[in-house]
């Protein structure tokens, strides 16, 4: 398209020069590497007892993890487990960790421990005495209770009913802890989170700037003013948000790919959720999250830029979009109220978390076929951003320069 | 060319501000005349299409003001100019240029030749927030002229230059609406009285005075006293 290339390279210059910009980007990637520097550097302490530094403690629990990968969660592995952690009566005694007895016996079958303890509190089972039986019941117990709490229809509880029994069982154990770290509350929400606010910051003036320093006169009354321009900021505005969040996912990748390893792409995802009925890998969760990560940038990107056009002040859009986050984020919606509640989940704050919305049991009907909500999510956000895109222009096109 | 103005009208809620105006205007400079809220600033956003007016139209040859094509012959220079403080006034040309339409090449040296008329030439590279106020009008200006507009609409355009600059300014409108159809929006008489080809005189919304500048025998500004009643 004539000229349009011309109009993006300015209007990601306006995005890219701003002052405001550069400092909410140097602000997080600081923070970004000191949390690096802290993760390959710092040093465990227990009671104030020097005990390995953090790069010695992951090498000695990939290796322990290792050990175990390839192992069913089966009633050998338990008692193992359960044989190993038998003495831990004296387990909040000072300098505990400190002994040889958990380095050497119990430490070694911590990975299987945290994921038994997981379902177990659930159950309210012992999980140094639950059995391999009692464990994948209480699984199964604990599911009915989600249909049950979610008000599933009968369709939807065929539909888990028929992944669960395709489910391979018993589970097989890998270690996974890069990738369980990534999709945790300090992997890819940390990025949305971070992202959401920088975009707030960047973008809310792409629009409202116009509005607030008189230029809209002349870019309006131009040939390419309310057609190409548009786009061009919305493209713009888009690639910065794409740009972002793959910048601080490169930095997420490094760190925790180089302190964890990248091994575990195939465990289970019942490792870490493990009442979901779903057969699908860690491995295979990443690269769905990585792409509604990216995907909800670029909508939240075009979401901030629709508002900017709308309240035509930077400050507002500002204030709209953490409103809208921390309520996200804060605001629980009962399940009783279905609906809000499953919409509610699909912000992509709060889709984004693997034991949250990504794993909500909850199904949409789209032309006859019933889809998760990481399945949908991609239709959902591209129509969403489509939307909104559409509701810009309208306004951006009927703006009037009156007043003054 | 041929600008017509039929029966164009802008009322909010129990306001006219510009009240059924009709005129048609063809290559020259014309000088719109008026005291400050008489509607000479909303009747220029309605040519410029950036205001859409309650009533009546406005076209080019038949081109309607709404349309890609009509603003492809149009240079406005507003009377509150805004522009990005980081930007240098070249990348503000470019920026300005392709929203105008104007290929690259064709864009750079026609830069080239604007910055030279308006004496920026040497400021160029230098970002905006540098700019004195009369540098920026006059890049202001240069914005207008980018695309070789046949239809010129300057709103206040001598506001913040200096006399020097006001002269040279002057002599580039005359040139200009020899082939163009110019039309500057002052209260300032002695900016128009001796480029202006044709006078409009705006009161209350309304166009109350029209004519030929050589028709107009005694000084313009005794004559615009005595229309606007500050002269028995």
């Amino acid at each position: 398209m004539r000229q349009f290339k011309t109009l993006l390279y300015f209007e990601m210059k306006k995005i890219l020069m701003r002052k405001s910009t550069w400092i909410t980007f140097g602000i997080f990637i600081a923070g970004s590497i000191f949390l690096m520097c802290v993760v390959f550097f710092g040093s465990t302490y227990i009671d104030g007892e020097f005990l390995e530094t953090h790069m010695q403690g992951f090498a000695i629990d990939k290796e322990y993890g290792e050990k175990l990968s390839g192992r069913k969660v089966d009633a050998a592995l338990l008692k193992e487990m359960q044989q190993a952690y038998k003495n831990t009566g004296n387990e909040k005694e000072k300098g505990y960790m400190l002994t040889d007895e958990y380095q050497f016996n119990i430490r070694p079958y911590s990975q299987v421990y945290t994921f038994v303890r997981e379902l177990s509190r659930q159950a309210e089972i012992n999980p140094l005495t639950i059995t391999e039986e009692e464990f994948y019941q209480s699984r199964t117990n604990f599911q009915k209770e989600q249909w049950e709490q979610y008000h599933l229809t009968e369709k939807e509880q065929e539909y888990w009913q028929d992944k669960e029994e395709n489910l391979e069982k018993p589970f097989i154990f890998q270690y996974a802890t890069a990738y369980n770290n990534l999709l945790d509350m300090n992997g890819f929400y940390m990025i949305c989170l971070t992202v959401t606010f920088i975009l707030a910051v960047c973008l809310s003036s792409v629009f409202a700037e116009e509005h607030e320093r008189r230029t809209d006169q002349m870019i309006l009354c131009s040939r390419f003013g309310r057609s190409r321009l548009y786009f061009a900021k919305i493209l713009a505005g888009s690639i910065v948000s794409f740009a972002g969040s793959l910048l601080f996912f490169i930095f997420l990748l490094a760190e925790n790919f180089i302190a964890y390893g990248t091994e575990g792409f195939t465990a289970a995802i019942q490792l870490f959720i493990p009442a979901y009925s779903y057969s699908i890998s860690i491995g295979g969760c990443f690269f769905i999250l990585s792409g509604i990560l990216f995907l909800s940038c670029i909508l939240t990107g075009i979401f901030i830029m629709m508002l900017s056009e709308l309240i035509h002040s930077k400050i507002g859009t500002m204030a709209i979009v953490i409103i809208v986050l921390f309520a996200a984020r804060i605001i629980p919606i009962p399940t009783d109220y279905r609906m809000f509640s499953q919409l509610w989940n699909y912000i992509p704050i709060n889709l984004i978390k693997l034991d949250a919305g990504f794993t909500d049991i909850r199904l949409v009907s789209l032309f006859g076929f019933l889809l998760t909500s990481w399945q949908f999510a991609p239709f959902l956000y591209i129509g969403l951003a489509v939307l909104f895109i559409w509701i810009g222009k309208k306004v951006y096109c009927r703006y009037q320069v009156e007043g003054r | 060319m041929e600008l017509v103005v039929d029966r164009l009208t802008k009322q909010y809620k129990n306001k006219i501000v510009v009240d059924r105006v009709s005129c048609k205007f063809s290559e020259g400079v014309y000088g719109l005349l008026g005291a400050n809220g008489a509607g000479k600033t909303t009747f220029m956003r309605m040519l410029c299409n950036i205001l859409t007016p309650t009533g009546g139209s406005v076209s080019l040859d038949g081109i309607d003001a709404g349309t890609e094509e009509y603003k492809s012959f149009l240079g406005y220079l507003p009377q509150d100019f805004g522009y990005y403080p980081d930007f240098t006034g070249m990348d503000f040309l470019f920026y300005m240029a392709a929203l105008k339409g104007l290929e690259k090449k064709q864009a750079k040296q026609r830069i080239k030749e604007l910055m030279e008329v308006v004496s920026l030439d040497d400021a160029a590279k230098k970002k905006i927030k540098t700019y004195s106020g009369g540098m920026k009008q006059r890049l202001g200006i240069a914005q207008a002229l980018l695309n070789r507009p046949h239809l010129l609409i300057l709103d206040e355009p001598t506001a913040g230059l200096d006399p020097k600059e006001r002269v040279r300014f002057r002599n580039l409108i005359a040139e200009l609406g020899k082939d163009s159809i110019v039309i500057l929006s002052t209260h300032i008489v002695s900016d128009v009285e001796h480029i202006a080809d044709y006078i409009l005189m705006m009161k209350d919304g309304q166009l109350i005075f029209q004519s030929a500048r050589e028709e107009i025998k005694e000084d313009l500004e005794e004559f615009y006293l005595k229309k606007f009643g500050g002269m028995e």
